[in-house]
């Protein structure tokens, strides 16, 4: 059983490509920020609207008399609906199928083929934005449908994809002890490191990055743990003096960088 | 599963959207047996006391089935369910701490609100005597007090906020860890929500929005049912007695078709939080192989 749903590419080179779909908690998500975003602007243009619209009003009476009114609340709903439009099509065009709550959800609109979408794509998504938001239309059709479309996908040939499966690790930088290097140097004179693999190397990096979110207990337990491992794939019986299993984890994977590069 | 995509790779954390798509997901799938639960779980409440332990365990036995398909090692309702028995009892200690943690948390609050009133009337007569007993609108005073009921909201918001999220995985740990009992299990849920507050807020929001589309559809049935039923009522009162009981039937059904979705989400957060929290699945390759 898949959790995420995914699809494929083939480009015209015949390259395959995965992507894993945006999933209907991340486009909820970017909406919710979105939506945000956009009652910040239209809170604002209605400040300025207060001034200006007291302009029109008057100016509006020499010309239409008594309809001015009419015209002024017209004129608003209109800029209101090319707002709301109007911010979809704009972020989405500029930024090439991403908007800011999409960027913070780290999801993009892509077309069906993989290609980034145009002018012609997020217009007619905007366009049908509201016919999907009306009694959730489009929630349900994205929880129901495997490739995850509302009506302005359907219509405008789009798919929603995620940009970064990687949740954690971009935000945290990896960040080494200061005695981490006589670690590493102990370790490439007295072990060799040939038993182990790129993969192990991986879990051991994961570990670094993401140790600094760790609970206190948590990461000690689990150095310990990915410590015993290590030694029993290298058969290392003792750690070198002086030296924590968590130190020892930064000096194995500074000596795995200096091994593979050198 | 692609939560744990291939063994070489950990379980990595995921994404705010994910953990609820990847609920979503696992209700999906097992649609039934967690609907069933969840009905079996509420007819359980009608039992007092054995029935209320028998609830709690119920629902959480839905997250500790979603965790088992999440780390790749099904379990059956029966077997899940035998585990859980075990432990009744203590998920009515969980409840019932729970309880009596909320009102005392309610209390303290109150108690709060009373005191920043307090010191906000001493400092204003204080500094504006007579203002209470002038007549005549004192723009300084309604300024002042309209900033206190501004800081009440917000004081009440932020503490029912921090209160749902830290405390949103309680049954979940007793669910699925051997050595936790009702009260330790609170403190797990504390300690592994830790740094992730804000997180868990949007993953609750997102949830709640997700669950209006599925509740629609009764609420509508629910309001056409009571609108009809209204005239027939002022006839017979026979009716009203229909019409309440319709509605709370109604009501437990739109109740029972979601709260599968947030144990399923619970058990996500669940490990997501562990991952984060305690390198859950960081292991090295078991050279035996």
């Amino acid at each position: 059983m898949h959790i995420f749903n995914r699809v494929k590419f083939v480009t015209p080179e015949s390259v395959e490509l995965e992507f894993t779909l945006a999933g209907i908690g991340s486009r909820t998500f970017a909406l919710l920020i979105d939506y945000h975003v956009l009652a910040l602007i239209i809170a604002l243009i209605f400040t300025i609207w207060l001034t200006v619209s007291y302009q029109i009003q008057t100016f509006g009476k020499q010309i239409f008399g008594e309809q001015a009114d009419n015209w002024v609340v017209a004129i608003a709903f209109f800029i209101l609906f090319a707002v709301y439009a109007g911010y979809f099509v704009f972020f989405e065009t500029l930024w090439q199928g991403q908007t800011p709550g999409k960027r913070l959800a780290k999801i993009r609109v892509v077309r069906d083929d993989g290609r980034p979408v145009g002018l012609q794509q997020t217009t007619l998504r905007a366009l049908l934005r509201p016919f999907d938001e009306i009694s959730f239309i489009g929630a349900l059709l994205i929880m129901f449908n495997r490739k995850e479309k509302r009506l302005g996908d359907f219509v405008a040939g789009t798919i929603v994809i995620q940009t970064s499966s990687i949740a954690v690790s971009e935000k945290q930088k990896l960040t080494l002890s200061e005695s981490s290097n006589l670690a590493c140097e102990k370790i490439l004179e007295t072990t060799n490191l040939s038993p182990m693999l790129p993969d192990d190397f991986a879990v051991i990096r994961e570990y670094l990055v993401r140790r600094h979110i760790m609970s206190k207990q948590a990461r000690a337990a689990l150095a310990i743990e990915l410590t015993q491992q290590v030694q029993s794939i290298i058969q290392l019986n003792n750690l070198p003096d002086g030296i924590s299993p968590d130190t020892f984890l930064e000096g194995i994977y500074l000596a795995y960088q200096k091994t593979s590069i050198g | 599963m692609s939560f744990n995509q291939g063994s070489s790779q950990p379980i990595q954390p995921l994404s705010i959207g994910n953990v609820v798509t990847a609920g979503l997901r696992l209700y999906g799938v097992h649609f039934k047996s967690y609907l069933k639960l969840a009905f079996i779980a509420y007819a359980w409440i009608l039992v007092p006391v054995y029935g209320w332990a028998r609830c709690g365990a119920t629902l959480a036995l839905i997250s500790r089935l979603a965790y088992s398909e999440l780390v790749e090692q099904p379990e059956t309702p029966s077997e899940a369910g035998r585990f859980l028995r075990a432990r009744l009892w203590q998920f009515l200690l969980m409840g019932l701490l729970m309880f009596l943690l909320i009102i005392g948390i309610t209390i303290g609050v109150i108690i709060l609100l009373f005191i920043l009133a307090l010191i906000t009337g001493v400092i204003l007569g204080i500094f504006i005597p007579g203002g209470a007993a002038n007549d005549a609108f004192n723009p300084v005073v309604a300024l002042v007090s309209f900033t206190l009921v501004l800081v009440y909201i917000g004081l009440i918001f932020s503490v029912f906020l921090l209160v749902q999220a830290r405390f949103i995985l309680v049954e979940v740990p007793l669910a699925i860890e051997n050595s936790t009992d009702g009260a330790s299990t609170i403190k797990r849920s504390w300690n592994l929500t830790r740094g992730n507050l804000w997180r868990i807020v949007a993953i609750i929001i997102i949830t709640s929005l997700l669950t209006f589309p599925l509740q629609v559809p009764l609420s509508v049935l629910n309001i056409i049912i009571q609108i009809s039923l209204q005239p027939l009522a002022r006839v017979n009162s026979n009716y009203r007695l229909l019409a309440a009981i319709v509605n709370i039937l109604l009501t437990l059904i739109s109740i029972a078709l979601v709260v599968p979705l947030w144990q399923t989400i619970k058990a996500v957060l669940y490990c997501d939080l562990r991952s984060r929290r305690e390198g859950f699945g960081l292991k090295l390759r078991d050279r035996n192989i």
